[in-house]
């Protein structure tokens, strides 16, 4: 009864497995990558920010205006402008490799933001508490605002990590493989409908359970 | 202990400048219980927060335990700010951890031993009376209890110094009073020196033995709680003290009455005699009560009385004497409109 609901499917199903591990590396590689380097970006913005623990005007606008440029650049030109940079970096412009680097490059100040606005929602008055009580300011951060700010991190990471799925479907497009790539091929180029629905089911089912996973996290650390 | 000498402080905004604080001096002697009052934006929070330099100022000096706090490094900063515990308005409790981890948080960061920690936050949560709350978070505790809380937390480091930043303000009277109560026993149970700043003259009268008023960013009186109280020199001071006992309601209506209204105070002894039947009868002068009010300030009982005195003028004069004869404070709040003598 499969084989006649989704026959193509059936037929091209190992070339789907093999496209929904490459996703899932991609977006997991990169989206360890970009927390990696975006989240400790993210707290710079915050404590450098006006009024805060290190405020430092210069450091925050020349940190925001480059997230604020790599953010405005269209993420299909952003893989077309950097190859040379992906290829310093991981050797290769295509495949699963070549993606990731475009894609840590694009996640990187979108996680940034994320954690800035997670964090600027911790309140100062603690913030202030804590300065008066001798903390310094590493320790405000590691033992204060990022403890605090813990459950919006969460959401912000949640939200990055899906983000993520949406641009490795572009990645691709341009020889980067997984899912986005075998819909296109496939179920676009070649008019097979069915593969077309079910990739998209399971793009769906893939967000749906980042998602559910972020906000169980956001619920056992919420009091 | 405390020692502000010439503090000034401007806050620059987009169009326009506040100054703060104005050439402000205060001196905190150990043991005090120093009240600050004034109405929002008088410029106490600032004043508080130059305490322990989360607010420097732009000219002054703030001495702290003989360490004068604008010449030191930050590292050394934070040193004596470990030793000065602060409490807030809005409690600024970690809401994302328990009271426990609240409280254990500033002796994790000095690095004790874990018993160590553990036998400390035992202690001051049965201080503050909490030792069932333990392992609930911020936000299943009542306003009362999470300032009990901050209190707890600003205590773990052994604080000589205890600064309370509007800590009533958000809390109901009846919590107000307890956590009042709180704050007196820490302060006689472990000498130490609390400043407190605040707009309820309540908060003042109940626990303060010296007290400064504010107004635009001066300090425009300051003393003893009893003499600030009975004799307040200031126009914002005489505000407060009325607003505390409860005369500001009648004050208006003063115009209404002919003869010469005197307010009185007494304090100690003298608060359990009957002073006023005394005077109707030995000098003639009928006495009619306009209110009347016992406190408790500090450690000394005050009776305040609003009369307006009806007699002959040496008769009243005479009385007045008497009273001042009792270590009375006879003050005149409006003179007769008529003499005496006209009059009948």
């Amino acid at each position: 009864m499969l084989s006649s609901l989704i026959p193509n499917v059936i037929e091209y199903f190992p070339e789907m497995l093999t496209a929904l591990r490459e996703t899932l590396v991609m977006v997991a590689v990169s989206g360890l990558f970009s927390a990696v380097i975006g989240i400790p970006i993210g707290v710079a913005l915050v404590v450098t920010s006006e009024g805060h623990i290190m405020a430092n005007k210069a450091v925050y606008s020349v940190l925001s205006k480059i997230i604020n440029i790599l953010r405005s650049i269209p993420f299909v030109i952003l893989i077309a402008a950097i190859p040379g940079f992906t290829r310093m970096i991981v050797g290769t412009t295509i495949g699963v490799k070549g993606a990731i680097v475009p894609l840590v490059v694009a996640c990187i100040p979108y996680v940034a933001r994320q954690i800035e606005i997670a964090l600027v929602k911790v309140d100062m008055g603690v913030v202030e508490a804590y300065q008066s009580m001798g903390f310094s300011p590493m320790q405000i951060i590691f033992k204060v605002i990022l403890v605090e700010g813990r459950k919006d991190i969460v959401l912000a990471v949640t939200v990055s990590i899906i983000g993520l799925i949406g641009y490795s479907a572009i990645t691709g497009t341009v020889g980067g493989g997984g899912l986005g790539d075998f819909a296109i091929r496939y179920g676009y180029q070649y008019f097979k409908t069915d593969i077309m629905v079910v990739t998209i089911i399971i793009i769906v089912a893939i967000v749906y359970i980042i998602q559910g996973i972020g906000d169980l996290i956001y619920r056992k650390l919420s009091h | 202990m405390i020692s502000l000498k010439n503090i000034s402080k401007t806050f620059h905004t987009k169009d326009k400048e506040v100054k703060a604080l104005d050439n402000i001096n205060l001196e905190v002697a150990e043991g005090d219980i120093f009240g600050v009052i004034g109405y929002s934006g008088a410029g106490k929070s600032t004043l508080i927060r130059i305490i322990n330099l989360l607010e420097r100022p732009d000219s002054g000096t703030v001495t702290v335990n003989g360490i004068d706090l604008l010449g030191i490094d930050d590292r050394q900063l934070r040193e004596v700010r470990s030793h000065i515990g602060m409490i807030f308005q809005q409690f600024n409790l970690m809401n994302s951890i328990d009271v426990y981890k609240n409280i254990a948080a500033p002796l994790k960061n000095r690095k004790l031993h874990p018993k160590e920690i553990n036998q400390k936050v035992e202690e001051l949560l049965s201080l503050v009376g909490l030792s069932d709350k333990k392992h609930a978070y911020p936000t299943q505790l009542s306003g009362g209890q999470k300032q009990r809380v901050a209190i707890a937390r600003a205590l773990s480091s052994d604080p000589r110094i205890l600064l309370c930043d509007e800590a009533t303000s958000a809390l109901d009277p009846n919590t107000t009073q307890s956590i009042l109560r709180l704050l007196k026993e820490i302060h006689d149970k472990l000498g130490i020196t609390i400043v407190i700043i605040t707009h309820q003259m309540e908060v003042v009268k109940s626990i303060c033995n010296r007290v400064a008023v504010m107004e635009n960013g001066k300090i425009v009186e300051q003393g003893d709680i009893v003499d600030v109280f009975t004799n307040p020199q200031s126009g914002i001071g005489r505000e407060f003290v009325s607003q505390a006992i409860g005369s500001e309601s009648v004050e208006k209506y003063f115009g209404k009455f002919r003869g010469a209204i005197y307010k009185l105070s007494f304090f100690g002894e003298v608060t359990h005699e009957p002073v006023l039947s005394y005077i109707a009868t030995e000098y003639k002068i009928t006495v009619n009560i306009l209110f009347g009010n016992i406190e408790t300030l500090h450690d000394t009982v005050v009776g305040s009385l609003l009369v307006e005195l009806l007699g002959a003028d040496e008769n009243i004069a005479a009385a007045l004497d008497y009273y001042k004869s009792l270590n009375t404070k006879v003050e005149v709040i409006k003179n007769a409109q008529q003499p005496y003598s006209e009059r009948h």
